[in-house]
């Protein structure tokens, strides 16, 4: 009897350590891509109002989350476009691609077109941003039910 | 007029040749011999040491134009002066006012990383500069460019599809300012110099080590540097007297540093407009010494110029130092000295 309360307590811990992991994941993703939104939108205001090399605006960009120090550590080394390609990111297929399309452009231009260039991904960002809160309330339930779930009709199946 | 010619020897002396008053005097104007060859037999790109300035400029290139550069400057030995790109046009190595062919293909990849290398990423913060065909890549770094002109009402608004860069290398020739200099100590510091040669000769490299002379040391005067395209300034970490106005336009650049900073010397690059002219009359007439550049390849053909016809009506400047191009390897310029009536030299 020990056994069995035993093994079903660690099956339900290990659910719930599961949903938890996965929940974390899932908000550090969201986090990386509001992340990518605002510093776009920094890099944007930046421009419009001060004309700042994108090297200075990189270097003063400091409002963001833990997961995305790598990134940014990346780019102040070694320029956007080398982050966006080589730095650990969690964020979707594409955010990423949004990203790296925004890094491959930026600078290219003269400042209308680095403006309208900063206003097309920021929109795109927002829009997948928004997608991805309503998948990530979604998911969070079912992260939050689903293992813990499996684990109790483990349990039943096996007493 | 009197005219005098510096002809160099060895180097190191030199015999300033008068009709009148032959005399010797120690100069070490084209004294580059001993870096000229400090490249050659180097044929290991490993091997080959670039000065800081070479060195920055080939961090802004491609790695496959970068090493062709060097290549090319360990093969002909000597420093690089300009280093040129052209769409679809193999890249060109100026050493030693020869230009090297770097045998590598420009392509479109190869301009766009080099433009946007120039601008630190940031084209948009090169605007206005890029609309008057260069670039400053900060250093003193300068590269002129060209490309496809968006022009609207008369007036260049942006350049697009840039097909050609050519990088300027700035460079220290410590001591090529010497026999100016020591002209200027000679007339009590009341020279007014007008530096002048055709382009690439070493104007600019000439008038930064004057400026230098001038704005250190224990006689050192207060000078204002107009450095319009942040390439006269570079390097100048002696230069504990000189105010640096970079990126003014040359004739406002003049007034302000009349106006506001009360400098002996002034020093300007490539003068050109009358504006610029208007300023230098009205820096000298306020007691104001200066000395400028200007494109010219002689005497005559300078004083020929509108411009130079305007300041001299005024007699804005009372020494005229020509860089005359020699034959020679060791050395690119020999240093024609031409005198105002009634300056004592």
């Amino acid at each position: 009897m020990t056994i069995h309360l035993t093994g079903t307590a660690i099956l339900l811990l290990s659910a719930v350590s599961y949903s938890y992991i996965l929940i974390k994941n899932e908000n550090k993703k969201l986090a990386q891509t509001e992340d990518i939104c605002a510093m776009i939108l920094y890099i944007k205001n930046n421009i419009e109002a001060f004309m700042t090399p994108i090297g200075d605006i990189i270097q003063s960009f400091s409002d963001y989350s833990d997961g995305f120090s790598d990134y940014m550590e990346a780019a102040r080394k070694h320029g956007l476009l080398y982050a966006s390609e080589h730095a650990s990111l969690i964020t979707g297929k594409e955010s990423r691609r949004i990203l790296n399309e925004f890094s491959r452009k930026i600078g290219c231009g003269y400042k209308d077109e680095e403006i309208r260039l900063c206003q097309y991904c920021h929109t795109q960002m927002t829009e997948l941003l928004k997608k991805e809160r309503d998948e990530f309330a979604k998911k969070t339930k079912m992260y939050k039910t689903l293992p813990i779930m499996s684990a109790v009709s483990i349990v039943l199946m096996l007493s | 007029m009197t005219r005098l010619l510096f002809h160099d020897i060895g180097g190191l002396y030199g015999i300033l040749a008068s009709h009148e008053h032959p005399k010797k005097v120690l100069f070490s104007v084209l004294n580059e011999k001993e870096h000229a060859y400090k490249y050659n037999n180097k044929h290991s790109i490993k091997d080959i040491k670039m000065n800081r300035y070479e060195e920055r400029v080939l961090k802004l290139l491609p790695k496959e134009l970068a090493e062709a550069s060097v290549k090319a400057a360990g093969l002909n030995g000597g420093f690089i002066n300009e280093i040129r790109l052209r769409l679809n046009k193999p890249l060109v190595v100026t050493i030693n006012d020869d230009n090297v062919n770097g045998w590598v293909k420009c392509t479109r990849e190869h301009m766009e990383y080099t433009v946007k290398a120039l601008c630190a990423n940031s084209m948009y913060s090169h605007f206005n500069t890029i609309r008057e065909g260069y670039i400053d890549a900060g250093g003193g770094i300068r590269a002129g460019i060209c490309g496809q002109a968006v022009a609207e009402q008369g007036k260049i608004s942006a350049v697009k599809d840039i097909t050609s860069v050519s990088i300027r290398i700035p460079r220290r020739v410590i001591g090529s300012a010497d026999p100016i200099y020591d002209m200027i100590r000679e007339m009590d510091y009341r020279a007014n110099v007008l530096i002048y040669s055709k382009p690439g000769m070493g104007k600019t490299t000439l008038l930064r080590e004057l400026a230098v002379k001038l704005s250190s040391g224990p006689y050192a005067k207060r000078t204002a540097i107009v450095d319009t395209r942040s390439e006269l300034s570079c390097g100048m970490e002696d230069a504990f007297m000189a105010d640096v106005l970079s990126g003014y336009p040359r004739s406002l650049g003049i007034e302000t540093a009349v106006r506001t900073l009360s400098p002996q010397y002034v020093i300007c690059d490539e003068i050109m407009t009358s504006e610029d002219a208007d300023a230098i009359l009205t820096a000298v007439g306020s007691g104001v010494s200066l000395c400028a550049s200007i494109h010219a390849d002689s005497y005559d053909a300078l004083v020929r110029q509108p411009i130079v016809k305007k300041l001299n009506d005024y007699g804005a400047f009372n020494v005229f130092v020509g860089l005359i191009p020699v034959k020679d390897r060791e050395k690119r310029y020999a240093l024609e000295i031409t005198k105002a009536k009634g300056a004592d030299l």
